[in-house]
């Protein structure tokens, strides 16, 4: 075959393989991750964006072991989890991923009050989203509106020329990317702990590897869904990247704290002028509705997984209680603690990506355990260089989890 | 009603009723049809079923392949079309034809697995579906999985009978 004409069929292939790790990547820059990366370059500049560097890296490491896990077992994650290690081991997961995904949700919908407050009040505009987006999930009518909420919540793309026109000290940028210094107080740890958290979040990895089955891809496609990974992956770094150079060139010049939406949008004025908040409002709910739309959806696909009984969005009440019952308590849940008088939305936004972290690690343990082991993958386990970078990240969170734990800040 | 999982919380005894562990492992024969539990693994070694005494070096392995917890416990069932229609969440046992132990059936659903959690009265409460052994077959080119001849999906079928129980219009 001519290059030209193999080189061609090389990218349809991969235009047909790619999805799973663009939109786990991306989605990665939802209400929560903004909120971290706007607070981690409003309080500390550019001094922790190396941080931002190694979750990336993370992230590149652990979604191509889920989306391989995916692809070369056809299962999900609490799945494999119960096959390898048995009911009550997938039962723990589930919870972990449960309580992560709960705080998770909370942040997604604390992102819709914060980005229409204070023009319609919370206790209005967070129980219509819910109402709205389990409709339109669970009428089926969500694939309709998923590429509209893509398209908003892409407003955050617009942080990159924000960074630009804000004259960051490049070198100061630079230093702050590839010199790892942070300050020793327990809120900067903490705000490490919270970018981890948020970049590899718990359930990225579930939805990458439910994602590749549901596609159908096989261990054929591996090759260019590595490439999906590492393409999302780093999207989502260096719009992470920008927005935590953003903030430290305007917000933290003028010492500018975090404390509301309104707060954070402040790093688009260089952008927008006075359109910033409206701005970044927009994309803060699109964001939002997005992310809040896939992640209740995602942990009941887990749930019914792990208790094999699993469902369909066509099917009804009566055949699938568990699904529903599952659905509908997260989201309950989420919208009832966002909605308990003067709760701090930011605060919810940021601390609930910190306890992704914690929650990570038990996931990211089985993952990696799953990923090395030869009776389930085959050819297509873990190698020594793919397994020393796994449990290499799994070592840096644990010693930034429990030096924060020890600190007593979670 | 025998199940694997029950069997293995019981103490495995040798000849003399000494308590010699916990089997954590069921080893059966797969080319036997259904296939005939030949022995156990109790504390990381192999005992042959029937003898109830640990084997020492020297001594026959029990035939067999098909490791109970290992390769059928919680593996995914598929339906012919390869739809998934759960997860083996109990292993029932029975007796052969000359008194052998055989996996008779497979039990999916929530039952199984909330028993096994310790929640026994929502178990007693939840659904679950029986396989007979000789309508699942390993999935040829996939480790963890069977498929099941299911043509009347449980589900689907207690759905026809409450439509039938209407009274005609």
């Amino acid at each position: 075959m001519p290059v030209a004409a193999r080189r061609g069929s090389a990218l349809v292939v991969l235009a047909a393989v790619a999805g799973p790790g663009l939109l786990a990547g991306l989605s990665d820059d939802d209400a929560p991750g903004i909120t971290t990366y706007s607070i981690i370059g409003a309080d500390y500049g550019y001094q922790l964006l190396w941080v931002l560097a190694l979750s990336t890296l993370a992230l590149i490491v652990f979604h191509e072991v889920g989306a391989r896990v995916g692809l070369v077992t056809g299962q999900g994650l609490t799945g494999m989890i119960r096959d390898r290690y048995g009911v009550r081991a997938a039962a723990f997961a589930v919870l972990a991923l449960v309580v992560a995904n709960v705080g998770t949700t909370c942040g997604e919908f604390a992102g819709v009050a914060a980005s229409l407050e204070p023009a319609v009040p919370r206790w209005i505009s967070v129980p219509v989203a819910a109402a709205g987006v389990s409709l339109l999930v669970l009428r089926g009518s969500f694939h309709r509106i998923e590429h509209i909420l893509l398209v908003l919540s892409t407003v955050f793309a617009t942080y990159l020329v924000s960074a630009v026109l804000a004259h960051p000290d490049w070198s100061a940028a630079g230093r702050g990317l590839v010199v790892p210094s942070i300050p020793l107080t327990g809120s900067a740890l903490l705000a490490a702990t919270a970018c981890l958290g948020t970049t590899l979040a718990p359930w990225g990895l579930a939805f990458i590897q439910s994602y590749a089955v549901d596609k159908r891809l096989t261990p054929d496609d591996l090759p260019y869904e590595r490439i999906d990974v590492c393409v999302g992956a780093i999207m989502t770094g260096v719009i992470g990247a920008a927005v935590v150079i953003a903030c430290a060139a305007t917000l933290h010049q003028s010492g500018t704290s975090i404390k509301d939406a309104s707060d954070a949008a402040g790093a688009l004025r260089p952008l927008a002028g006075d359109l910033a908040s409206s701005l970044f409002a927009a994309g803060l709910l699109g964001a939002s509705l997005l992310a809040a739309s896939i992640l209740p959806l995602s942990t009941a696909y887990s749930v019914c997984e792990a208790l094999g009984d699993e469902a369909a969005l066509d099917d009804p009440f009566s055949d699938a209680p568990t699904f529903y019952i599952s659905y509908a308590v997260i989201v309950c849940v989420a919208v009832a603690i966002v909605l308990i008088p003067g709760a701090p939305l930011v605060q919810i936004l940021f601390l609930s990506q910190a306890l992704n972290a914690v929650l990570l690690l038990p996931l990211l343990v089985f993952i990696a355990r799953i990923a090395a082991d030869t009776q389930v993958m085959g050819r297509h386990a873990s190698g020594r260089f793919a397994s020393a970078a796994a449990w290499g990240t799994i070592v840096l969170i644990g010693v930034c989890v429990s030096t924060t734990l020890a600190l007593g800040l979670l | 009603m025998l199940t694997l999982t029950a069997l293995l919380h019981e103490p495995v005894l040798d000849v003399e009723g000494r308590p010699i562990g916990h089997a954590r492992e069921l080893i059966a024969d797969a080319g036997a049809s259904p296939p005939v539990v030949t022995g156990m693994i109790v504390g990381g070694r192999r005992v042959a079923l029937g003898t109830a005494t640990p084997l020492t070096a020297g001594d026959a392995v029990p035939r067999g392949d098909l490791l109970l917890v290992r390769d059928l416990l919680d593996v995914q069932v598929l339906d012919r079309s390869g739809r998934h229609r759960g997860r083996v969440g109990e292993v029932e046992l029975g007796r052969g034809s000359e008194g052998a132990l055989v996996v008779s059936a497979v039990e999916t659903g929530l039952r199984p697995v909330l028993a096994r959690l310790g929640l026994r009265r929502l178990a007693r409460r939840a659904p679950a579906d029986r396989i007979p052994w000789a309508h699942l077959h390993p999935q040829v080119g996939r480790a963890h999985a069977f498929s099941a001849e299911l043509h009347d999906p449980p589900r689907r079928f207690h759905r026809v009978m409450r439509a039938r129980r209407r009274p005609p219009r």
